[in-house]
């Protein structure tokens, strides 16, 4: 089936009203290429109830995380299930409150932990949490989310955290030259292969909002999310620029304006672009819809 | 006296010379008899005598004779004594002979008759396109005339007879072509026929002057139909697509005619009284941006002093509108002034032709959370803030809270979610400096658009 065939469908699946929690058409691009396609989903009630039933759920909110996603400020933000390969993969994310300070923070990170077993990677988040904080000087917490993926005995694979970029204001960003500096100085990581790509990005009105990590025994991927600068009627205009940034980063493999301008028909436009610090071509594409859209005759 | 007859005296003397030169009897005898020959065309006798009975010692005699009679060809074929074949005949004839002495002479002699004879042909040919009405071969056949040929001096004659005949017929065509409208025709004819002239000063005079009227009659032409164009615009009552038809064609043409004038004059009048209707009933109504816009509109399509008088009029009377003022910070706040109207949660519409039409935008996302806010400077110039905010129905099932503060102080507040009715606002802000409208971050994860609309300031 043709990608757009592919996004046709999952509309159909996630789109309908009733059941519409759709959130996000996910494409993976390396080096031109596309490597995975994901529709990321809003749990419906109904779904979520269900999916905490599930075993790994039971074992993470139940005991593993229960301190964790009991305490105030805290709450479930992502409750997912997928499949990695063969094997099932469960995912567990919490969004925290932007106004808990610091102190809450380090409380919250001891009780996320405390049965986890850890130590390296709550090591890795307070040392990514806190370069961040310095090198942006910021005086409200970045952390925004945290959350495991898991196998179906709830052994934790991979701790994704987010660390948020924006402002004390809640306003964003420039990427420029400085602000990808203070980034590879917090990360220790080489960003100028990639640096022409991020301020390309910022030259299409997209900001950068948050780092994202996954964290496991042996890596750790960051990726820098951007979200378009665009906001109400504006967003009507994003598709030049979407369509011009294909051609400049070399997605047009896989996305072509065509596509772009057929996805614009179905009412998605390129909201957010994440790249992964580090590897110049590897970038993931973020669709949303439009405002007022939904799919066509429902 | 007979041309034949001049040439046998001629003959005659220049035997009667040779004879007494030479002295000697037979000798002139034979070149006598060869001069005879000559002067009768038996060219052929005269050949076969020389071949038969002239001797060595007699060539020299008869080189002198015969020199004699081929000095005075040329002058004796520019006179027509001779035709070309009788001259060409007798220096073959003589050249023949191979007397050494005359060999230079007969070379002369036989390239001026050859010029003669080709200037005599452009005599005839001139003389039958002089006749026939061919100006130009005329004149170029006169020219050939050889100053040897007695037709010189009437070859001179002709030739500037020629041009002036040629002149003559070409202006007569381009008055016939003009007298058609046919400019075009008659501009490529003189350009054509121009360069044909030595002296063409009277047919550029023409030129200028058929290329200025050329130009009046196509600025006429344009005029008419632009008039017409206009006009067809107008009895539809579009007098602003017929005004700037007129004034489109007025620029790029430079016309100033009056009569287009007149009639651009008279559309901006019903212009005028169209409008004003309008844009008093916008005024009555208190729509003061829609009217503004429309007047300034209208100014641009006709300049009228009702207009400026109208315009003065709404300064005075309208409020200072949000849209007047220039934010001096905003973050997701916009003006909406295209697409379709905004809706709020109650149904209500809001006109984007009406203006001073505000959208606030707040996000709380997965990604990122984001609150609305736009700030002004107004320096404590105004006394109320007023105006109307209501929830769109772009908005998610969220809550939020829009906050009016001066200088950093919170002096409206108003909680909004999806349920909440369209709210008047009337805020005092005598003594505000800097005034700031915020939509915070929703309280859960979504997003709330504020829409402010008919907002303005009291001074």
């Amino acid at each position: 089936m043709s990608l757009l065939g592919r996004i046709r469908s999952s509309l159909e699946t996630y789109g309908h009203p009733g059941r519409d929690s759709f959130e996000y058409l996910g494409l993976t691009v390396r080096d031109g290429e596309l490597v995975s396609y994901r529709v990321y989903e809003n749990p419906t009630p109904g779904v979520a109830e269900e999916l905490r039933g599930r075993l790994p759920y039971r074992l993470l909110l139940g005991s593993l995380l229960s301190r964790f996603a009991a305490a105030g400020g805290v709450r479930v933000c992502d409750i997912s299930e997928s499949l990695a390969g063969t094997r099932e993969r469960f995912r567990l994310v919490f969004t925290l409150d932007r106004s808990l300070s610091h102190a809450d923070v380090e409380l919250l990170l001891e009780a996320f932990f405390e049965n986890l077993t850890l130590p390296a990677i709550a090591g890795a988040l307070r040392r990514d949490a806190g370069a961040l904080a310095r090198r942006f000087d910021m005086s409200i917490q970045p952390l925004q989310q945290i959350g495991v993926e898991t196998d179906i005995h709830a052994n934790v694979r991979i701790v994704k955290y987010y660390l948020n970029l924006t402002l004390d204001t809640g306003r964003r960003r420039v990427c420029d030259r400085g602000f990808i500096d203070h980034l590879k100085n917090a990360f220790e990581v080489n960003l100028e292969p990639q640096a022409g790509s991020l301020l390309e990005i910022a030259k299409h009105r997209y900001r950068p909002v948050f780092v994202g990590i996954n964290q496991d025994a042996e890596s750790c991927e960051r990726k820098l999310y951007f979200k378009s600068d665009a906001f109400g009627r504006q967003i009507e205009h994003v598709l030049p620029m979407s369509e011009s940034l294909a051609e400049r980063l070399g997605w047009e493999q896989v996305v072509s304006k065509e596509d772009l301008r057929a996805l614009h028909e179905l009412g998605l436009y390129l909201e957010g672009i994440a790249s992964t610090l580090g590897r110049k071509d590897e970038w993931r594409l973020y669709f949303a819809y439009l405002p007022r859209w939904r799919i066509p005759g429902s | 006296m007979g041309r034949k007859q001049v040439w046998k005296r001629t003959l005659t003397l220049a035997s009667s010379a040779a004879v007494l030169t030479a002295g000697l009897a037979g000798c002139t005898n034979k070149v006598e008899k060869i001069t005879t020959c000559i002067a009768e065309q038996n060219y052929d006798e005269a050949l076969d005598f020389y071949r038969a009975k002239v001797k060595d010692k007699d060539r020299e005699e008869l080189a002198e004779a015969l020199r004699a009679i081929v000095l005075e060809l040329p002058e004796r074929f520019a006179a027509d004594e001779i035709d070309y074949e009788q001259a060409r005949r007798t220096l073959d004839t003589i050249e023949a002979m191979h007397l050494g002495t005359l060999s230079e002479d007969l070379l002369v002699v036989r390239a001026k008759i050859q010029a003669l004879n080709t200037s005599k042909q452009a005599w005839l040919t001139a003389e039958q396109a002089y006749a026939d009405g061919d100006w130009l071969t005329a004149a170029e056949s006169y020219r050939r005339v050889d100053p040897l040929d007695p037709h010189y001096d009437d070859a001179v004659e002709k030739i500037e007879q020629s041009f002036a005949e040629y002149e003559a017929e070409v202006l007569a065509q381009v008055d016939e072509l003009t007298a058609g409208d046919n400019y075009d025709a008659a501009i490529s004819l003189l350009q054509e026929a121009i360069p044909n002239l030595e002296d063409a000063a009277a047919l550029e005079t023409r030129l200028e002057e058929v290329t200025a009227a050329a130009e009046e009659f196509r600025l006429a032409a344009a005029r008419r139909a632009a008039l017409e164009e206009a006009e067809a615009e107008a009895s539809n009552g579009n007098l602003e697509a017929a005004l700037g038809i007129l004034e489109r064609f007025q620029t790029e043409s430079g016309d100033s005619n009056a009569e287009l004038q007149a009639v651009h004059d008279q559309y901006v009048e019903d212009y005028v009284n169209q409008m004003l209707p309008q844009l008093l009933a916008l005024m009555d109504r208190g729509d003061y941006v829609e009217a503004l816009e429309m007047l300034e509109h209208a100014r641009q399509v006709a300049e009228a002093e009702e207009f400026d008088a109208l315009l003065a009029d709404l300064e005075a009377v309208r409020p200072v509108y949000l849209s007047d003022l220039r934010p001096e910070d905003r973050d997701r706040f916009e003006e909406i002034k295209t697409g379709l109207d905004p809706k709020d949660t109650a149904g209500n519409s809001y006109r984007i032709a009406s203006g001073n039409l505000f959208q606030l935008n707040a996000t709380n996302g997965s990604w990122t959370s984001e609150p609305g806010m736009v700030e002004y400077v107004l320096n404590g110039s105004y006394s109320r803030l007023c105006g109307v905010v209501a929830v769109s129905d772009e908005s998610d099932s969220v809550t939020s809270e829009l906050t009016i503060e001066g200088d950093g102080e919170v002096l409206y507040t108003l909680p909004l979610s999806v349920s909440t009715e369209p709210t008047t606002v009337s805020v005092d802000i005598s003594t505000v400096n800097s005034l700031k409208i915020q939509l915070a971050v929703p309280g859960n994860e979504g997003k709330l658009i504020a829409i402010l609309s008919g907002f303005y300031l009291e001074k």
